[in-house]
């Protein structure tokens, strides 16, 4: 069985060199300007061999593919699904491959436009580690000016800097002149705000020109290493939300002094790159918001209710500088009927967003935790693919107020998750209605039960003194 | 006239209990909604200082268990010593706290915060319960009603005040009822329960000890006034001994339950009991003649004896500096002792004397109506009414020597007060009934008399019950229960009936008055947390100041957590608490020389207190300041007293060298040289100097001593700002591991001030001033 792998992962390499397929022109834009990099790759392909392919292997360099949030290749608007294969023997370290399957194979002769698009995250390292609050952050950029290829390449470019990438929300522009260093590959140059490497022609497959890219990023590096979502669904009439965040500044860290004088009068030079709030959008039925810690209530918070979305800022208790960290809960309810409802079969349909309603963050280990009524049956996740899941979702029992039995969870976890992956996920389950009466039941036994004993207890007559008291009420009773 | 037939009493007394049960209710939902202004206002919070200790141990209690609790040793305070938590601790308003384990993260546990508004309704019906033994239910319901509402337990139980005293309150008043229980039934089961009462209360409170003196003198004044009797017996024999071991087992307390002086009224008053008992018997058994001859004879070998065991226990006492008392219940003796020996309990500000206007403030009209109660009490006097006024005297009188204790009076006015106020209610709505059934009598002198009469007075009681709300339930209850214990009798005149009609309504309005007044207190005066202060802005809104969790959340989140945090003591509960890590010194002030040796670093210049604070292994220093936002009561405000405490322990510490020329505390430039080199001054006032233009001051303007400070510029050399928080009211520092080698280097960006400039400006700030 594992020989019979190995042979078709060695077939895969193989098939990568041997392809036929030819790279006419790629064009690269990698964004760096915030906290992750985004990457959005043109590439013509022609397939100059004798027989169909239908198969394209892209890699990526310096080890970003272990870094990857989310990877999409379009050919002509539908995304192609993909498969790992791992890069033929002899190619430099870090290089890291995916195959993609055409819908159909690519003639000979013929051309296929594929529109590659990645985010990447934890790719900025910053340098120096360690500046203080009045120095700007730098970060480094470690990439190949050339595009790590199985296929040769006859022309190519790549252009590194802000803004490049439209889709990315984007905060803060990197400056212009402050990339202290790059390396240089020529031809390269530096124009505006970013950085041009190429064009180069004909590129062997595999030749990497590794560059490094060191220049000042004011992004705010909200980085959030766990996060746990709890999503309890009441057939009461509300489903209630809760997301407890450990949010840290990923940037570099602060050290010695630290002046709240200076951040006071000068903010600009004092705090660039702090995390001083993050947004929050949830749908406008959401009420009953709060956003609280282990102490308490945070204070410094907004929430706009509109026609079309409820924007929350949620500002934390203390500017996050880099190397600063800090947990909170924030939570709301919705409507049941906005979230569950009911299918021609009879079951329930629970639909919510998987993603943080905070935006902009980088969530390194996402568990979301769908808390189902005490008595739902047949718990059943609709459509895992497209969630980014980790693993398979597992369950788990949780207790709360009057639970006999405990309420099914379903948990789902996800790694390395970003805005772009915030896509709805449905849950199926049955659930009578007459469930509903059961803690009712239970109350009303428990305390029926209750005055029974007390009645029973106080007719029982159960005395000491019983011996004086029964003749006095044998007298009453006789008078 | 009344229906006294048994069916009629019967029916009177059935309506009169679901009346009393109805008003009950209301009173109990009443005490606990009033203290539910901080939750609204503010947060669902815990408050102050001490209740976060308490938090603090019902959050160790519900992760370790019970038996753990008793073997808690903090380590995160008291740094190197660590605290003996589980045998220094009253462990009773803990265990109220437990709760099922919160989900991570831990939030603030409801329970916590709403113990104390529980309590105040456990604290009413205990109160009802109380009076009902010692008068009556009128005067119970009446009592209930005003100690629901009473401004002075308000302070202590508002939701939040997860406080010793929230609990403890409840459990002195119920240790009360179920002594006087004891004394009215002579029944061993309720000598049983009194047991667990005290046991309670023993673990609930170090006020515990005013039971353990207040019950041997009403004992005392029992067997002097002879009255003693087998139900007194009862009551207060099986409590000595079964207290005392109650006492003993609870750690903190221990075998001072049998050495400390505080304990010696309750045995020596059982002794005379037995004394005085033994003599009734000896009384019955001899001839008088016997009697006399033996009574001779006891005196005189009893004095002798007597004399020698006195001898014995007053060397014993004399052998202690402080006579054998605590040095806590000694101030209380002695008023001038602490301020004298004990500067750390005369620095709390809430073991000062009260002024007048607080028993106003605290008590409103139950002090004018507690001294009419204290008449009443003798009419007629019984044992549980003499107790009554027991009570009522002593606590007058502890409620003098600190405001603290005005908690214990509170109680006392308010049976009182209510005993009062249900009299004189009583009698005036029986004179109006009266006017009534004179009337009725006159127009009809029919047959139906009898019956109608009846009716009219029980329509009576509840016309006025649904009048005046719930607490004028008393009325209707006071009233069935006066006309069985014989008001009206021959010696009773009704008033007439339109000078009833005014005194109702001057009663009806005087509790009006008080209860408005309560309300508005506890809104306004006793619900603010503390840790979150709030002021209304121009605009209307009202404006958060929330630095404290602030600065805490960033000590717990970005501070290593074996860090060692110093502060001044009163912050020391909450740093463990909130903040999560080890502290010097906190409020539970057993080791004096550890709050001295933070008090003389923070008098001390920088090199010497960087010495003191790396000695003790301290990361992180920080000062609470307010004047940047005009918070008052900041560490520049309670700066003298680390001085005073620091300069009791090491004597190179002199308060006057921290005053001003003319012998004031002031921070201008007439500032004591000591206090402007002294650590405290520049962790307080560093970089803050630029800041007074920024409110429209000038430059180094304080805004709570409203001065200009006498020392602006200047540099730290052993200590590095790491954090401020938003309004500057807590500043945290590290403790550098090496010293600053030029600190004129480090801040390249600050203008240098020349002598000349400076000069001018002070001159310009004072012409402003």
């Amino acid at each position: 069985m594992r020989a019979s792998l190995l042979l078709l992962l060695a077939l895969a390499g193989l098939h990568a060199v041997q392809s036929q397929l030819v790279i006419e022109e790629a064009q690269r834009r990698i964004d760096i300007s915030t906290f992750r990099s985004g990457h959005k790759t043109r590439l013509v392909i022609r397939n100059d061999g004798s027989a169909g392919e239908d198969v394209v292997v892209l890699c990526q360099a310096a080890g970003l593919l272990d870094k990857v949030a989310i990877t999409e290749v379009a050919l002509s608007g539908a995304n192609l699904p993909w498969s790992a294969a791992p890069p033929p023997a002899g190619v430099p370290a870090g290089v890291g491959c995916r195959s993609y399957k055409l819908p159909e194979a690519l003639a000979p002769g013929a051309r296929a436009t594929l529109e590659a698009e990645a985010l990447f995250t934890h790719v900025l390292r910053p340098e120096p580690a360690k500046i203080r609050q009045s120095e700007p952050q730098r970060v480094v950029y470690q990439d190949s000016a050339l595009l790590a290829s199985p296929y040769r390449v006859e022309k190519q470019s790549t252009e590194v800097g802000a803004r490049l990438v439209p889709r990315l929300r984007t905060r803060v522009v990197t400056g212009t002149s402050a990339v202290p260093s790059f390396t240089d590959v020529p031809p390269s140059k530096k124009s505006g705000s970013s950085l041009q490497y190429g064009p180069y022609q004909d590129t062997q497959p595999f030749t990497l020109k590794p560059i490094s890219v060191h220049y000042e990023n004011f992004a705010a590096f909200a980085h959030v290493p766990e996060l746990e979502r709890e999503i309890e669904i009441s057939h009461w009439g509300n489903v209630y939300f809760e997301e407890r965040y450990h949010l840290r500044h990923a940037g570099a860290k602060i050290t010695g002094e630290w002046s709240r004088y200076d951040l006071m009068t000068r903010p600009n030079d004092f705090a660039r790159g702090a995390i001083a709030a993050v947004g929050a959008t949830l749908p406008p039925t959401a009420h009953s918001l709060y956003y609280r810690d282990a102490i308490g209530n945070i204070s410094s918070s907004e929430a706009r209710f509109g026609r079309e979305s409820v924007d929350v800022k949620l500002t934390p208790r203390f500017p996050l500088f880099g190397g600063w960290a800090l947990q909170f809960l924030f939570g709301w309810s919705m409507p049941l009927q906005e979230c569950v409802r009911k299918l021609p079969s009879g079951r329930l349909l629970f639909e919510a967003p998987i993603g943080p309603s905070v935006h902009n963050l980088v969530v390194d280990k996402l568990t979301v935790k769908v808390v189902l009524p005490e008595g739902a049956r047949d718990v059943r996740l609709v459509s895992a693919s497209g969630l980014g899941l980790a693993q398979d979702p597992a369950f788990e029992t949780k207790y709360t107020y009057l639970d006999v039995v405990g309420r099914p969870v379903l948990v789902l976890r996800a790694d390395n998750v970003v805005d772009e992956m915030n896509v709805p996920f449905k849950v199926e389950y049955s659930y009578s209605p007459m469930g509903l009466l059961q803690k009712l039941l239970l109350l009303v036994a428990a305390f029926g039960a209750l005055f029974a004993a007390a009645i029973m207890l106080n007719r029982s007559g159960a005395s000491l003194k019983a011996s004086s008291s029964t003749p006095a009420v044998g007298k009453l009773h006789a008078s | 006239m009344l229906d006294f037939t048994p069916a009629g009493t019967a029916r009177r007394q059935a309506y009169g209990n679901v009346v009393v049960g109805l008003a009950m209710l209301c009173i109990c939902v009443l005490a606990s909604s009033v203290r539910l202004f901080s939750v609204i206002k503010y947060e669902s919070v815990i408050h102050e200082f001490d209740p976060y200790f308490n938090y603090r141990v019902s959050r160790f209690l519900t992760e370790k268990g019970f038996y753990e609790t008793w073997d808690f040793f903090d380590s995160f305070t008291w740094y190197p010593l660590g605290r003996v938590v589980g045998g220094t601790m009253y462990p009773g308003a803990a265990w109220v706290g437990w709760h099922p384990p919160p989900p991570p993260p831990p939030s603030p546990p409801q329970v916590c915060v709403f113990t104390a508004p529980l309590f105040s309704a456990f604290c009413a019906l205990s109160t009802y319960l109380f009076m009902k033994e010692v008068r009556g239910q009128g005067a119970g319901l009446a009592s209930a009603a005003i100690i629901a509402v009473v401004p002075s337990y308000i302070s202590r139980s508002v939701a939040g005040s997860y406080d010793l005293e929230a609990v403890a309150i409840f459990a002195l008043v119920f240790v009360f009822y179920l002594y006087v229980k004891t004394l009215n039934t002579g029944s061993l089961k309720w000598a049983t329960a009194l047991f667990f009462g005290y046991l309670y209360m023993v673990a609930s409170w170090g006020g515990y000890s005013f039971i353990a003196n207040l019950l041997p003198i009403h004992c005392l004044a029992c067997i002097v006034f002879q009255r003693v009797s087998a139900r007194l017996y009862i009551a207060y024999a099986p409590w000595v001994i079964l207290g005392a071991l109650a006492a003993a087992n609870i750690p903190v307390i221990g075998f001072n339950a049998v050495l400390m002086s505080e304990h010696m009224a309750s045995f020596f008053v059982f002794g005379l009991l037995h004394a005085a008992l033994a003599i009734q018997y000896i009384q019955q058994m001899l001839p008088p003649r016997a009697y006399s001859a033996a009574k001779k004879l006891v005196l005189t070998f009893g004095t002798t004896a007597l004399a020698v065991v006195m001898a014995l226990v007053v060397s014993y006492v004399a052998a202690s500096p402080t006579f054998g008392w605590t040095g806590r219940s000694l101030s209380l003796l002695d008023p001038t002792y602490a301020s004298k020996y004990i500067p750390i309990i005369a620095s709390v500000s809430e073991h000062q004397p009260p002024s007048w206007s607080s028993y106003f403030t605290d008590l409103h009209i139950s002090s004018l109506l507690a001294p009419a109660g204290l008449l009443l009490c003798f009419r007629p006097l019984t044992d549980a009414s003499l107790f009554l006024l027991l009570y009522g005297v002593t606590a007058v009188y502890f409620s003098g020597v600190m405001v603290r204790l005005m908690l214990v009076l509170a109680p006392a006015a308010c049976c009182l007060a209510g005993l009062a106020l249900s009299e004189v209610t009583s009698y005036l709505a029986t004179s109006l009934a009266a006017a009534q059934l004179d009337g009725d009598s006159a127009q009809k002198q029919g047959k139906k008399a009898e019956d109608g009469a009846g009716g009219q007075v029980a329509d009576f009681g509840l016309r006025s019950t649904a009048d005046k709300g719930g607490k004028k339930g008393a009325k209707h209850a006071k009233k069935s229960a006066s006309a069985d214990s014989g008001w009206i009798s021959d010696t009773w005149r009704p008033l007439p009936k339109d000078v009833a009609i005014v005194g109702l309504i001057l009663v009806f309005a005087g509790t009006s008055l008080f209860y408005k007044h309560s309300v508005y207190v506890a809104g306004e005066m006793y619900s603010a947390p503390s840790i979150v202060l709030q002021s209304r802005r121009a605009d209307g809104g009202i404006k958060v100041f929330d630095d404290f969790r602030e600065a805490y959340a960033w000590l717990s989140y970005n501070t290593d957590p074996d860090a060692k945090v110093a502060s001044w003591w009163d912050y020391g509960y909450q740093t463990t608490a909130m903040a999560n890590r080890t502290v010097i010194v906190d409020n539970n002030t057993w080791n004096n020389t550890h709050i001295a040796t933070v008090g003389r670093a923070m008098s001390s210049p920088e090199r010497k207190a960087w010495q003191i604070f790396r000695s003790l292994d301290v990361e992180y220093v920080f000062v609470v300041f307010g004047g940047f936002i005009g918070y008052p009561s900041d560490d520049i405000n309670k700066f003298l007293w680390m001085v005073r405490i620091g300069g009791g322990v090491f004597p190179e510490i002199k308060e006057p060298n921290y005053l001003g020329s003319d012998g004031n505390y002031r921070v201008d430039d007439q500032a004591g040289k000591a206090l402007l080199d002294s650590t405290m001054w520049k962790l307080s006032y560093y970089r803050f100097a630029d800041c007074g233009p920024m409110f429209g001051a000038p430059r180094g303007y304080d805004r709570v001593r409203n001065t200009v400070i006498g020392k602006t510029d200047f540099e730290l050399k052993y200590f590095e700002e790491v954090f401020t928080s938003e309004h500057w009211m807590m500043r945290i520092y590290r403790v550098l591991d090496k010293p600053n080698r030029d600190t004129k280097l480090r801040n390249p960006r600050r203008t240098k001030v020349t002598k000349k400039a400076r000069s001018k400006r002070r001159g310009a700030s004072g012409a402003l001033s």
